[in-house]
């Protein structure tokens, strides 16, 4: 008799599909929060005090991820990846506007 | 009226709008009618059934965006290349022909509707299967006519200059042409079936319609605010990269559907979930272009913006992209979550959010730049018309979205968590009150909606007449 390939569906509580919606909601909009006022305040469109703003959503973003995460019940390298993810999102407005400013030097030179 | 295009392919671009623009409306009038029939079953019953007006409401939705997007590609091309678009009589015949294939696709969906379930339906009723119903006939007619506009691009771009934009769109509706073909051919197991089905719309909207937006929003920025074609094309790579990485491995996210192996689970899990990183670049890029371009311009005379309802339309697009298909797409199309919202009213609120955020939005856009190409307007500014089209077409598609999602919210916790999905539990979560009351509140953000496009049509047709704007 072939063996039996068995998918493990994952079972979601009832009062857990609300957080879930939510929280996966605030991933995007917290990271959205993040990368807009970064980009202002790279633009000279706020004060340099709002930036830390901007990195508490990022947090906010970051937790967010991890808690829907946990509770749709991904594996743990999943896990494990996206919160690496979340560090690449961190980094990368920084990587951008440094190589923009960069070229807008020399373009300007 | 007077034309003031000087490129046939710009003429040729108008003729795709204004077909785009009456498909538009055919979609929304059939949407009300399915709408109706959600609430009042009997409504137009052995008439016009729910099935054939959600197929109409679909497919023109489908089409009348094809429409706009070769029609915005025939449109940029001479701007773009500098020159009069190759075989543009080619062309033109083939707008003729795929319209009038169009018509009679769309005159055997409403008044044949049916058939025997044979060969003969498959080639001369409908094929089946959802958003690309065309019978066979017209499914090779189609592939012929985009095969024309493939050749006139490459053609065009091959003799003329050859731009950053002119040149992903050579790679992008290369793929785009290309994976219709995945969408043509069957298969006995209907999982195989559905595997390549899904690939024809998934990867056109995830992958290579997501490409083609970032496009036209380059080409749109550089015409309404002048902004830098350095800065615009080098967004459109990184965007083209994230997308087709994200697009094409995200659609994994689907596949728990089809028997995939389980590993597509965390692979569609983790690339779905970086899916709305390029949205959200999209939209940084906006502000910051916008801004950066302001700020170089100030205390100078010059104009900044040249087409007032067309940047309206290209910024909904920002957030509309960002909120329809990032938002609302993230929130249930990971596999966990997608096993209780398949095929409830969730996929309905972001199907509806989604295609117009992303699409409809920035084609609207392309539209005013036609008018205003059209018309010679060098300075197009907001009516009274252009202001309450956008206003009430964004609240209606939001308010139907909002609706939708509190109809799905209650359809999956008592259909699919606590009844098990059962046929008893499909018609126990149907006459829940949420989720009758968010039909009901659905027909209405509708007939809003289907307002909205009354004054965008007036607005089309009226806007060289008005006084307001500078000539």
């Amino acid at each position: 008799m072939e063996d039996v390939v068995l998918i493990r569906r994952p079972e979601i509580a009832l009062e857990d599909f609300l957080p879930i919606f939510l929280s996966s909601s605030f991933v995007l909009i917290f990271g959205l929060f993040f990368v807009a006022i970064y980009t202002l305040v790279k633009m000279g469109k706020l004060k340099n005090m709002y930036m830390p703003f901007a990195y508490i959503f990022w947090g906010l973003q970051t937790y967010c991820m991890y808690f829907f995460a946990a509770k749709i019940q991904s594996n743990p390298f999943t896990i494990k990846v996206l919160m690496v993810t979340m560090v690449c999102y961190l980094i990368l407005p920084h990587l951008y506007y440094y190589l923009n400013f960069r070229s807008e030097e020399r373009y300007e030179q | 009226m007077v034309n003031n295009l000087q490129f046939e392919s710009k003429r040729l671009a108008i003729k795709y709008f204004i077909v785009a623009a009456i498909l538009f409306g055919a979609q929304l009038l059939m949407g009300l009618i399915a709408a109706i029939q959600f609430l009042v079953p009997g409504f137009l019953f052995e008439v016009f059934d729910f099935n054939v007006a959600r197929m109409v409401h679909i497919n023109a939705l489908v089409v009348w965006m094809l429409y706009a997007m070769i029609g915005s590609v025939y449109y940029l091309l001479p701007d773009e290349t500098e020159i009069e678009t190759v075989g543009i009589k080619l062309g033109n015949l083939a707008f003729y022909i795929l319209t009038a294939a169009v018509t009679v696709v769309v005159l055997v969906y409403i008044l044949v509707q049916v058939g025997p379930a044979s060969e003969f339906t498959i080639w001369f009723i409908n094929e089946g299967r959802e958003y690309i119903e065309a019978p066979r006939w017209a499914d090779i007619g189609i592939v012929v006519v985009v095969l024309v506009f493939v050749f006139n691009l490459f053609a065009t771009a091959i003799k003329g200059k050859q731009t950053g934009i002119v040149t992903v769109l050579m790679a992008d509706v290369l793929a785009l042409a290309g994976l219709y073909l995945a969408g043509m051919f069957f298969t006995d197991n209907i999982s195989v079936d559905q595997y390549w089905w899904w690939w024809v719309i998934h990867l056109w909207v995830e992958a290579t319609w997501e490409v083609f937006v970032g496009c036209l929003a380059a080409y749109g920025l550089i015409k309404i605010i002048g902004a830098r074609r350095e800065i615009v094309e080098m967004w459109l790579w990184i965007e083209v990269t994230m997308l087709f990485g994200s697009g094409i491995l995200g659609l994994g996210h689907h596949y728990f559907w089809i028997g995939t192996p389980e590993y597509w689970w965390e692979i569609g899990a983790l690339f779905s979930a970086l899916e709305p990183v390029p949205l959200v670049a999209m939209f940084v890029h906006v502000i910051y272009d916008w801004g950066k371009e302001t700020g170089l311009k100030e205390g100078s005379e010059e104009k900044t913006m040249n087409n007032s309802p067309a940047f309206a339309w290209f910024v909904t697009n920002a957030f509309g992209n960002f909120l329809g298909a990032g938002v609302w797409g993230f929130f249930h199309t990971l596999p966990q979550v997608n096993i209780y919202t398949h095929g409830t009213q969730f996929t309905s609120a972001h199907g509806h959010l989604a295609f117009f955020g992303a699409y409809a939005t920035i084609l609207i856009g392309m539209f005013y730049l036609g008018v205003q190409g059209k018309n010679g307007i060098k300075v197009l500014k907001a009516t009274f018309a252009s202001k309450m089209a956008i206003s009430l077409i964004t609240i209606g598609v939001l308010g139907m979205t909002v609706s939708l999602t509190i109809a799905g919210y209650g359809q999956v916790l008592v259909e699919r968590a606590q009844m098990g999905a059962t046929w008893q539990a499909y018609f126990v979560s149907q006459s829940l009150p949420w989720f009758v009351q968010g039909l009901g509140w659905r027909l209405a953000m509708g007939v809003v909606t289907f307002i909205g496009f009354v004054f965008l049509v007036k607005d089309l047709l009226t806007t060289s007449k008005s006084l307001r704007h500078i000539h």
